[in-house]
């Protein structure tokens, strides 16, 4: 394959697939509710993302031990059990380092363990036969969904509350607390979903026409000669 | 008199303004599935409603039973997922046993119909609520969630299939425009909750 701009951005698509490209949070349509209404703030997002990595991350190793053995009807209901155990010390961990954010999180902390991520996470880890990718593949998830819980955190956070981190700026000209409510979650989340299509639609648009120039000037310095 | 009355508004009250989908944001993996037809989304959600409603009625005493303990918020997702998993495998085996032509026709939603956010989100939720104190509110707001979450998905569906004619911008088809219109009709939902403008 030739090395040009587009194959080596595929290749680098390849490789963050699951953080950037595939992602679960916005191409996907997974996890969803902690995106939509858990991240009103960075510490809650911050909170989010660590207890999904203790709650998520082992269940699917787990799963990926256990393999076929368990039919897959009795799966829906084994692998939130064993995750709802992990949680456990996330929730523990969570509430000295995070009081506010334990508190925002209330029910969806718990949530955590049925979320759509980890039963579609634990589906995977099986199809794959493999440690080796199950971890990588599991990694890979966590990342993706930790950067748009992140990322939307922080923006919902400065738009709504006119602060980081509880700590308010005031370069803020205007707060919109309606950002903070879940309808306000939705929409964000929407055009965020859309911006990242672009991105991807406009970087391979401005790789392709960069490649095609670059062929065309070498076809016009070859009949010159 | 007054609980029928009782009963109607936190029903009403599941339904709309603390709709689990729109307002609480659960299961919205469904969003997936509102190009399926009516027909398929009200199998899908007369199944989650009665898994919901079995499971709210056994949580209903039970948690009474485990609020007394101090650490009732470790335990509390434990014993909701077991009680859950144990309605859902129960409901799972006696159908495929009993019932074999309705197992074939909900077989294959019933794992995921039982094991999801809105179920174990509407459950939670009502535990966390002090509105919700008597084992008959626990039990109909959780009955008012699951028709709520049938409702949602059809209203979506209807939304779906006129936004088929509509050509929008390459980078806002499928899931980044339902997103959106999901946020606009929550909007208009939150409006059911009323604002007080100041004297």
């Amino acid at each position: 394959m030739k090395e040009n701009k587009v194959n080596r951005y595929k290749q680098f698509l390849r490789c963050g697939r699951g953080i950037f490209y595939k992602n679960p949070v916005l191409s996907f349509g997974l996890a969803l509710p902690f995106a939509v209404v858990v991240t009103t703030s960075l510490q809650s997002g911050v909170a989010l993302s660590l207890a999904a990595l203790v709650t998520y991350f082992p269940t699917v190793m787990v799963a990926s031990l256990v393999g076929e053995r368990l039919p897959h009807w009795l799966r829906v209901a084994v692998y939130p059990l064993a995750a709802a155990l992990f949680l456990l010390p996330a929730r523990y961990l969570i509430s000295q380092l995070f009081v506010t954010a334990a508190d925002t999180m209330g029910a969806y902390m718990s949530m955590l363990c049925v979320s759509t991520m980890l039963l579609f996470g634990v589906e995977e880890a099986v199809a794959l036969h493999s440690h080796k990718k199950t971890f990588l593949y599991g990694l890979r998830t966590w990342l993706g969904f930790t950067l748009v819980v992140v990322l939307i955190s922080l923006m919902r956070e400065m738009i709504g509350s006119g602060s980081v981190w509880h700590t308010s700026l005031s370069w803020v000209p205007v707060k919109l607390p309606g950002v903070l409510v879940a309808c306000g979650g939705w929409i964000f989340l929407g055009f965020m979903a859309a911006l990242g299509k672009k991105l991807h639609r406009g970087l391979l648009a401005l790789f392709r026409r960069s490649e095609e120039q670059k062929k065309a000037a070498q076809k016009a310095k070859a009949m010159e000669q | 008199m007054m609980i029928i009355f009782q009963m109607a508004a936190i029903f009403f009250a599941a339904v709309t303004t603390e709709n689990i989908f729109f307002a609480r944001a659960l299961d919205t993996i469904q969003l997936r599935e509102i190009t399926k037809s009516p027909r398929k989304i009200l199998t899908f959600g007369a199944v989650l409603t009665s898994i919901l409603l079995v499971s709210s009625i056994f949580l209903a005493f039970i948690d009474q039973w485990i609020r007394i303990y101090p650490l009732y918020y470790y335990i509390a997702s434990i014993v909701y997922l077991i009680v859950n998993g144990g309605v859902y495998i129960g409901a799972y085996l006696g159908i495929k046993k009993y019932i074999p032509t309705l197992f074939q026709k909900i077989g294959g939603i019933l794992p995921l119909a039982s094991a999801n956010c809105a179920v174990m989100g509407s459950l939670l939720i009502a535990a966390r609520s002090s509105a919700l104190n008597t084992w008959w509110k626990f039990i109909v707001y959780n009955l008012g969630s699951g028709v709520g979450f049938v409702l949602a998905l059809l209203l979506l569906s209807s939304v779906e299939r006129k936004l088929a004619y509509c050509k929008p911008p390459k980078a806002f088809s499928g899931l980044p425009l339902r997103l959106i219109t999901v946020g606009i009709v929550s909007l208009a939902i939150a409006g059911l909750v009323g604002n007080q403008l100041a004297a």
